[in-house]
């Protein structure tokens, strides 16, 4: 459960979290975000390939994670969302916040 | 007297679903756990299965299940050990459907103004976000309160592929 993929791809922590975050599975990604963006990259981009589903719940550990980023230096930015993971983020406005790429490519051009 | 067994009645047949899904009704009892949210998405998504709805819509309705079940436990529940909550999912004329009952204190979740998402990173507030998404994915919604219980009830129009 606490297994989060990730990789360290030129500098980006990309981070796959896959099926669902929501209130039962939120925790376990918060510790799992919190300890790689700790010790890795602080350009951190959220791969959203593999992600079925997200609730509120999810959407307070992004805005987590990407605090923690953001006072280390770095940002985050999100790739690949399904349109159900889509519609969550623009009712939120995390869409317009945190920026929505095409791909992990272009979510990494974003940090410039 | 009387009082006291009907309510005692109520409270066995409100909370002791059995954990079958007929055809096209899915009956759940949930404890004060968050852990539950996880079961219910998983009971829905094979209920979904079962019905031939599409995965998006079963999880579209899903969001709105878990941003309720969620507030009853942090917020409803809080402080407290106990607490149940009895959930059924129906499908009929092309409408998806719950009712959420739980036996903690009075809290209609809708009623709370909804504002606006503002501002940026460092000032974005989480708050009242949940039920921005349950107004947005559901038709209709309501609330009432009743012989000790609260009452939420949902609708989705199903869309046609």
């Amino acid at each position: 459960m606490t297994d989060l993929n990730h990789e360290v791809i030129g500098g980006s922590l990309v981070l796959k979290p896959s099926r669902r975050i929501d209130s039962s599975t939120s925790k376990a990604f918060e510790d799992a975000a919190s300890a790689l963006v700790e010790s890795g990259p602080k350009k951190v981009v959220i791969d959203a390939s593999d992600l079925d589903y997200i609730s509120s719940a999810g959407l307070r550990v992004i805005l987590t994670t990407a605090k923690k980023a953001k006072a280390a230096g770095g940002g985050l930015t999100i790739a690949c969302a399904s349109a159900n993971v889509k519609e969550v983020l623009s009712v939120s406005g995390f869409d317009a916040i945190f920026g929505l790429h095409d791909s992990v490519d272009a979510a990494r051009a974003s940090f410039g | 007297m009387i009082l006291t067994i009907w309510v005692e009645l109520r409270n066995l047949s409100l909370f002791s679903a059995k954990e079958c899904g007929l055809e096209s009704r899915l009956d759940m009892s949930l404890v004060n756990d968050l852990q539950e949210v996880g079961r219910v998405i998983d009971s829905l998504e094979e209920f979904g299965v079962r019905n031939g709805i599409p995965q998006q819509q079963v999880l579209r309705f899903a969001v709105a299940l878990d941003e309720l079940i969620t507030n009853i436990i942090s917020h409803g529940f809080s402080g407290s050990s106990g607490g149940n909550i009895r959930l059924i999912v129906e499908q009929r004329d092309g409408v998806l459907s719950a009712e959420l009952v739980d036996d903690g204190p009075p809290f209609d979740p809708f009623a709370a103004e909804v504002e606006a998402p503002t501002g940026d990173i460092e000032h974005r507030r989480i708050g009242g976000l949940g039920i921005a998404l349950v107004r947005n994915a559901m038709d209709h919604i309501g609330y009432k309160r009743d012989g000790g219980f609260n009452f939420v009830n949902l609708e989705m129009k199903l869309k046609t592929a």
